[in-house]
């Protein structure tokens, strides 16, 4: 059903006019009248609209549309239209036995192939012929119970920039329903002549970052209609330039998260999951405001070091996602922000920043170390300064030789791992079969016992009475608070090395090593669980939470 | 003869068309409105308008007013011994429709076009299309109400190319419709509407206002005292719309409270309503890409457009009076009359041809998978989009979920939601399948909307080319066809009061429900008239009793105190 049928069947050359088509189209008409002769009723209505469009685009295009390739199809103005119009075409071109027969049995569509001839048939079979149009007296008159004067005492209509103004005004109220109130009396978005500028200025308003609230943005929506199909187009054909549309709608989009933002700190209510916060909804109320208050710069990398950090704004990200869609999590975390704390969350695979991250966070753990350690051993000692100096000397030869390299090889084997995949699931299940059998005997209500039992080790390796001991209750205590896994690793790596051997702590010894290797191992685990992706932890807590959506 | 009825909420109207134009014909009583109410009376004879909305306040469990609202559904009201389905009350109504022609005219008419709102769906249409056919008439064509009230006004209109918006505010519906002519083609660019918002649901409104002032519980009125004040309050509505300020006595069980309202309070009363008026129209503004400037008219139409609020709204919303005719209760029947004049091939319509839209978008219920491989159930597949010019056919290709899948169901639904759960069912369809792949086993569905906005659904297997139609009568709304035979003989043997006594009935009826309202003087005097009226009916001189009639009737109408008991 091309254009050039179309206009073959109208009987008019591809140039014709819209005036032209529509004589034309009310002369066939009559003769195919809809309730007579439906068959020939559709055709020359299909052949009818894509003349219009047709001539429509030619109008607006200002060239001549018989230059345009007729055969082509039409150029439809929308895709409805051309659905419309289509969509028989696709029937007929099928053969389908009921259209054939339909066809033959229609009034003056003799055969679907060609309609061009049935229409010259029909209009041959009967000429219009001009009647006389039914006269009757007028009985329509202007409303009588309403008079010129109510016209004129209708409000004068102020200019769009007041209206607003006074919307902006009434919604700051408090009151709920002060805005549907308002919108029902004000005589300019009544009238459907000015409300277009009103609504194209209380649209530029938010854009140039007017605020409103929750429900007077509904309340604006539906009666604007903002959340219907083909919104953006009815603004286009406003006037409004499609540079413009853009930053119109992500006006609209960032008043309508900030509104809904607001709303859900005023209810106080957590976003879900609210117990793991360091005080529940109040907590992570106050971490939302903070993202929301740094929505507009990039975080700075050391936030991230911190403990914790990174989970928690993730989540935080989430949680809001599904709250209140992904849009609006752009607009109140901030496009930039959003992306540098998601792309730091191990969920989301290793990319090179978390790798950086994570590198970071065990260098600053075995820096911490390195400090703690010597200042542990040094100072209750009876040593002398030289003898304290050369300790420390040693120490860090020890550090800079062997240490440090094991623990980057650890964490860059475990990075790699990770990164190239298949062996990402297994590494995984490994993890948490390994968690599931150790976690229990690490847990503090029974570490502390273990820890107390490795003390005596300690003491009979003749070297740890005055210095090392200290530092080994501290952490045991320390395990009281929640890194029993680390202290009690510590002691039993402290442990093994003193049993093995004489010259404990600081020998030139290999048999350090096998200590150390303990020791980096934890940390690298620590620094993983810390960070939130303890793949155990997490999940069980997922799963406590909320039931995730099958995929 | 084709006849053209109007078959309203509250009032229906038939006429035909003349050589002058449309003609309304009057009722017994001489009115052209016959208010659509069925009643029984104590001795089981029907009594159809007038004199059943006499008998309303006094037997309100034997009488049944605004049925039309209930069509296409299968409720069942109880009057006196027999449960009357909706179509079987609008086909009594109908019926005394027709008797009124054949008394006049000296014809029973046979084929008759009839007006249902726009925004009426498949089964309600199919339920007037019953009804029509229970009264033992054929209904040639469904009209719509604004399309039917845009024919009466196009009519006049003198001007070739004109666009123009009817609102159509009747007792039950609200409609809108967007016109445009040229060159004598009617088209209509877009109807929307809302079948719940009327006339009605203003009186409604007063009702509940008067009852919340005068502090008298809701629940605990009895259903004749309600259909007291119904009557009074929509009297009281009639005066405000000529006065600034009404009242009306309203009686409360054993008292009687005078209380009044302001045409200005009524209005902030009506804002809800009001607003819910507008979205219709500007779902037709939007749906025909028309921007207010380029109307040309605003028609009001129906007889709740007599409030002058609605007119008030109007104007704001555009700018400009709008017009209505002078009668807006009869443009719709002065319309299906002109489209009766068409049907019949009248000389004058052979250069006048109207195209209507259907309402609402048509489609199917069906499932889809997305990217993620997850399959999406209960979504809408429209195949005729809303606002498509009928009559239209349109064919959309569908397969099957899963390979050699035994059996496809059809679910047809209309609306506008892409959820079919919140669009209205219209019919199943179960389609056996050839055991094939699913890639292989394509469904073509055609729907084909007709003229009368009547949707008939066709599935093609394509590889075997067995067809399967859709006969929408699965609905419970909708009677089978045998049914609607057995309930056209059973209308038949009931007795309908007889046509001629019928002015004299609802006088009476009036009279005795005035003599029950009041008390001391007032009564003595209703008892006194009606002693003498009857006393002129017993000598059976037709002459007698017109003057006894025209006497009792200007004294009931001075204690009701107006002129006549609705205004014309």
């Amino acid at each position: 059903m091309s254009a050039a049928w179309a206009f073959h069947c109208l009987q008019l050359s591809p140039d014709a006019d819209l005036r032209t088509i529509r004589r034309r189209y009310s002369e066939l008409l009559k003769i195919n009248r809809p309730e007579d002769n439906p068959q020939g009723f559709q055709q020359l209505r299909a052949a009818y609209e894509i003349c219009l469009a047709f001539a429509r685009e030619g109008a607006e295009q200002g060239d001549l549309p018989a230059a345009r390739d007729s055969a082509a199809g039409p150029a439809l103005q929308n895709e409805a239209e051309q659905h419309a119009t289509e969509r028989p075409a696709v029937a007929l071109a099928a053969g389908l036995p009921d259209d054939s027969a339909n066809a033959a049995d229609a009034i003056d569509v003799v055969d679907a192939g060609t309609p061009a001839q049935d229409c010259d048939a029909a209009i041959e079979a009967h000429p219009p012929e001009p009647a006389p149009r039914p006269r009757t007296s007028p009985t329509f008159i202007e409303v009588d119970n309403l008079s010129e004067a109510e016209l004129a005492r209708a409000p004068a209509m102020r200019p769009a920039a007041a209206v607003v103004d006074e919307l902006l005004h009434v919604d700051a109220r408090a009151d709920t329903d002060a805005v549907a109130r308002w919108l029902v009396q004000c005589p300019e978005v009544l009238s459907l002549v000015t409300r277009d500028a009103v609504e194209l200025e209380l649209l530029h308003r938010m854009t140039g970052g007017a605020r409103l609230s929750v429900r007077g943005l509904e309340v604006l929506g539906a009666t604007f209609g903002w959340r219907q199909l083909g919104f953006e187009r009815r603004l286009l054909q406003q006037g409004l330039a499609p540079a413009q549309l853009d930053t119109v709608l992500q006006g609209l989009g960032q008043a309508r998260a900030e509104a809904e933002f607001t709303a859900h700190l005023a209810a106080g209510k957590a976003l879900g999951n609210a117990g793991s916060w360091n005080f529940g909804a109040e907590g992570q109320l106050r971490d939302l405001q903070r993202l929301h208050a740094k929505r507009g710069e990039t975080p700075r990398f050391a936030q991230a070091l911190l403990p914790g950090r990174v989970d928690r704004a993730y989540r935080l990200i989430q949680l809001y996602t599904q709250r209140y869609g992904a849009s609006s999590a752009l607009q109140i975390f901030g496009r930039e922000a959003t992306a540098f704390w998601t792309s730091l969350h191990p969920e989301n695979g290793i990319n090179r920043r978390l790798y950086r991250l994570r590198l970071s966070q065990v260098s600053l753990i075995v820096l911490l170390l390195y400090l703690v350690l010597p200042l542990a051993y040094l100072f209750p000692s009876t040593l002398s300064g030289a003898q304290k100096l050369d300790a420390l000397g040693q120490w860090s030869e020890a550090w800079l030789l062997r240490i440090w390299p094991i623990v980057l090889a650890v964490v860059t084997a475990h990075a790699l791992l990770r990164y190239y995949g298949q062996n990402r699931e297994r590494l995984g299940y490994l993890k948490q079969q390994a968690l599931r059998a150790l976690l229990p005997w690490l847990a503090p209500r029974r570490a502390l016992p273990l820890q107390l039992g490795l003390a005596p080790l300690l003491i009979a390796s003749g070297h740890f009475v005055g210095t090392a001991l200290p530092f080994a209750l501290g952490l045991m205590l320390s395990s009281l608070f929640g890194v029993a896994a680390l202290s009690t690793a510590l002691i039993g790596g402290i442990a093994v090395g003193a049993l093995l051997s004489p010259h404990w702590p600081w020998p030139a010894s290999n048999t350090f090593i096998p200590a150390m290797v303990c020791i980096c191992l934890l940390i690298a685990w620590t620094v993983d669980w810390l960070s939130g992706t303890g793949a155990v932890r997490q999940q069980a807590k997922q799963d406590a939470q909320w039931q995730q959506p099958a995929r | 003869m084709i006849v053209g009825i109007d078959l309203g909420t509250t009032h229906s109207l038939i006429g035909y068309w003349s050589e002058d134009g449309s003609r309304l014909l009057p009722n017994a009583l001489g009115e052209l409105l016959t208010p659509s109410v069925v009643g029984v009376t104590d001795n089981d004879e029907i009594l159809v308008g007038r004199s059943a909305l006499e008998q309303l306040p006094l037997r309100p469990e034997r009488t049944v007013a605004a049925f039309k609202r209930y069509m296409g559904s299968a409720r069942e009201t109880r009057l006196g011994k027999r449960g009357y389905r909706p179509e079987e009350l609008s086909a009594l109504v109908l019926k005394s429709l027709l008797a009124d022609v054949k008394a006049q005219t000296g014809e029973l008419p046979r084929e008759a076009v009839v007006s249902v709102p726009a925004y009426f769906s498949d089964a309600q249409r199919k339920a007037t299309r019953n009804a029509a056919e229970i009264a033992g008439i054929k209904v040639e064509r469904l009209i719509n109400e604004p399309t039917a009230a845009a024919l009466a006004y196009g009519l006049q209109e003198k001007h070739d190319e004109a666009k123009f918006l009817v609102l159509d505010l009747g007792g039950g519906t609200f409609d809108v419709s967007l016109l445009e002519s040229f060159d004598g083609v009617m088209e209509v660019h877009a109807s929307a509407g809302d079948n719940f918002l009327g006339g009605e649901d203003f009186v409604d409104l007063l009702l509940e206002a008067a009852l919340r002032e005068l502090r008298v519980d809701a629940a605990g009125l009895q259903p004749g005292t309600r259909a007291t004040l119904r009557a009074r309050l929509e009297r009281l509505k009639c005066q405000l719309s000529q006065h600034g300020e009404a009242h009306a006595a309203l009686p409360l069980g054993d008292r009687t409270q005078d209380w009044s309202i302001s045409e200005a309070r009524f209005e902030q009363l009506a804002q809800p309503l009001l607003a819910r008026m507008r979205a219709p129209i500007e779902r037709a503004l939007r749906d025909s890409g028309t921007r207010p400037q380029e109307l040309d008219q605003i028609v009001l139409v129906g007889g709740a457009s007599r409030m002058p609020m609605v007119s008030r709204l109007v104007t704001r919303m555009f700018g400009r009076l709008p017009l209505r005719h002078i009668h807006p209760d009869q443009t719709v029947a002065l319309g299906a009359c002109a489209m009766a004049g068409m049907k019949s091939r009248d000389h004058a319509f052979r250069e006048i041809v109207m195209t209507d839209v259907c309402p609402y978008t048509l489609g199917i219920e069906i499932s889809q998978t997305d990217s993620h491989q997850h399959v999406h159930h209960g979504l809408f597949s429209p195949i005729i989009e809303r606002n498509t010019v009928i009559p239209a056919s349109r064919v959309a290709r569908y397969s099957p979920m899963r390979d050699f899948q035994a059996q496809l169901e059809l679910n047809v639904y209309q609306g506008e939601s892409p959820e079919v759960a919140q669009n209205v069912f219209l019919g199943k369809l179960e389609i056996p399948l050839p055991s094939r792949r699913a890639g292989e086993n394509p469904i073509d569905v055609r729907f084909t909307y007709d003229v009368n906005g009547l949707l008939e659904v066709q599935a093609l297997v394509v590889s075997t080319r067995s067809e399967h139609q859709l006969v929408i009568e699965q609905n419970p709304g909708l009677l089978k066809p045998e049914e609607i035979q057995r309930r056209l003989a059973e209308l038949a043997a009931l007795k309908v009061h007889p046509r001629e006594q019928q002015a004299n009935l609802a006088l009476l009826t009036r009279a005795g429900r005035l003599y029950e309202e009041h008390t001391a003087a007032l009564r003595q005097e209703i008892g006194a008239g009606l002693l003498q009226f009857k006393a002129a009916l017993e000598t059976q001189q037709p002459r007698q009793i017109e003057a006894a009639r025209r006497y009792l009737g200007a004294l009931l109408d001075q204690i009701e105190g107006e002129s006549s008991p609705l205004p014309p």
